[in-house]
């Protein structure tokens, strides 16, 4: 029994090396397919969400802010806005990319916050229309910010 | 009544000069066809009243009283070139067969290119309207287009109709290779058609047809002058009107003829190179799925 039960959490990401609690207007989703740790919500669908990886092959911010860049510009379509220098509620620093993208005539926001450790990379993804998201950048920024990273 | 049977001769006089293109008509009014009919019976006076009608027009068509194109911009000088060809008589002998004027004016082309003039063609060669398709393969169609846009209107070109995916362009004929020869550079050529159509004879079969109109209503116009009753004047108007349209049909024709000539035209279609690249984006494809799963389509998919 205890071992299913570590087996359950284990496969249900409950073995995640950071915390990040819900943000106030959101709603935390329960998905466990959709590749995301965590991820939470508006009504009006403005979205944040957190992955972990393994930092596998190990490689520095530097590297994963660059692939992360060209792969969104180059290949996904997206308008390279700004670089942010964030910090953690645990200290770590992370770089925040801001872009922007037009979907059948629509902009949308896309914040990616990449923060690198030496064993799991956590990246914190945010959008959303960019009319709400605009309302909602302070507090965005003040979600990322909070996270909680170990180690 | 003499004027009515005058008028009747005139206008199936005139339907012959015209050549078997036009039919005369008899108009079903109370008069002219019984005057027409009486006209047409009179074998003599109808004779009399061609060779009267052939001395007015006959000289027009060989002594030089040509058509002014005063008026018409885009083909005034293709129109004034041939009005200068006609004013010499016509040479006694057979002129020589089309394909041999042709070949005199368009020496062949170097081999590997297209049979076209650099020029206009000599008023003496053929008049020539040339068009071409080309379908390219582009990569950014926005950019190529702008691109052909400034070459065209370097050389003096213009814009007739542009989409997402084709270019219809005009450009002077003396310019149209300088004008393919551009198009060519900016993509690859998937597939090309170039034609060069020879108007010489319609052309100048429409300028013959003008004139002995023209002619044909200033005779018209005589007679309106003589008419002694209402009865005939009426007659002579719709005559008149009738020739008037006719005149005008024929030199819109030609107008679009002299414009087809003076400005060739091309036509691109634009089609986008397969996006499928060596590698990736940049000839390279990180090892890193996730990469790909980053973005806001997966994202914003909440279910």
């Amino acid at each position: 029994m205890i071992r299913a039960c570590l087996l359950l959490l284990a496969l249900s990401g409950c073995a995640a090396h950071f915390e990040l609690g819900t943000p106030t207007g959101f709603v935390e989703l329960d998905d466990d397919r959709s590749g995301y740790a965590a991820r939470f919500t508006t009504a009006d669908g403005v979205v944040i969400a957190v992955r972990e990886l393994d930092n596998d092959p190990e490689g520095s911010r530097e590297f994963w802010v660059e692939a992360i860049k060209n792969r969104l510009r180059m290949n996904g379509g997206y308008a390279f806005v700004e670089e942010v220098e964030v910090t953690a509620a645990s200290g770590q620093s992370g770089t925040q990319l801001r872009f922007g993208r037009d979907q059948n005539g629509t902009p949308f926001t896309y914040w990616l916050t990449l923060f690198v450790g030496d064993d799991y990379l956590h990246i914190v993804e945010a959008g959303g229309r960019t009319e709400l998201f605009e309302s909602m950048a302070e507090q965005v920024a003040q979600t990322v910010a909070s996270i909680t990273i170990d180690g | 009544m003499r004027l009515v049977r005058m008028l009747a001769t005139l206008s199936l006089g005139w339907a012959v000069g015209c050549g078997a293109s036009y039919q005369y008509a008899p108009r079903e009014t109370a008069a002219a066809p019984a005057s027409y009919e009486s006209s047409y019976d009179e074998s003599d006076s109808r004779t009399e009243m061609i060779s009267e009608v052939y001395a007015v027009a006959a000289p027009s068509a060989t002594s030089g009283q040509d058509y002014d194109f005063a008026d018409d911009e885009a083909g005034g000088d293709i129109i004034g070139r041939l009005a200068g060809e006609s004013a010499p008589p016509r040479p006694p002998a057979a002129p020589p067969p089309r394909d041999e004027r042709i070949a005199q004016a368009n020496p062949p082309a170097p081999e590997g290119e297209p049979e076209m003039s650099d020029a206009v063609p000599a008023p003496t060669g053929p008049l020539l309207i040339y068009t071409a398709e080309l379908t390219l393969g582009v990569f950014e169609v926005a950019d190529t287009q702008a691109r052909i846009l400034a070459g065209i209107q370097e050389l003096q070109g213009f814009l007739s109709r542009r989409s997402d995916t084709l270019l219809v362009l005009r450009v002077p004929a003396a310019k149209f290779r300088d004008a393919l020869a551009l198009i060519e550079e900016a993509g690859d050529v998937l597939a090309r058609n170039v034609e060069a159509l020879d108007v010489s004879e319609e052309f100048r079969d429409l300028q013959i047809r003008i004139r002995n109109a023209e002619a044909m209503r200033d005779r018209l116009e005589l007679l309106l002058t003589r008419a002694d009753d209402v009865e005939s004047a009426l007659a002579i108007e719709r005559e008149l009107q009738r020739l008037t349209e006719y005149i005008e049909t024929v030199k819109g024709r030609q107008r679009f003829l002299a414009d087809r000539i003076s400005l060739s035209t091309i036509t691109v279609a634009f089609r986008s190179l397969s996006t499928e690249p060596a590698g990736g984006p940049d000839g390279f494809v990180l090892p890193f799925p996730w990469l790909d799963e980053l973005g806001l389509s997966n994202l914003m998919r909440l279910r």
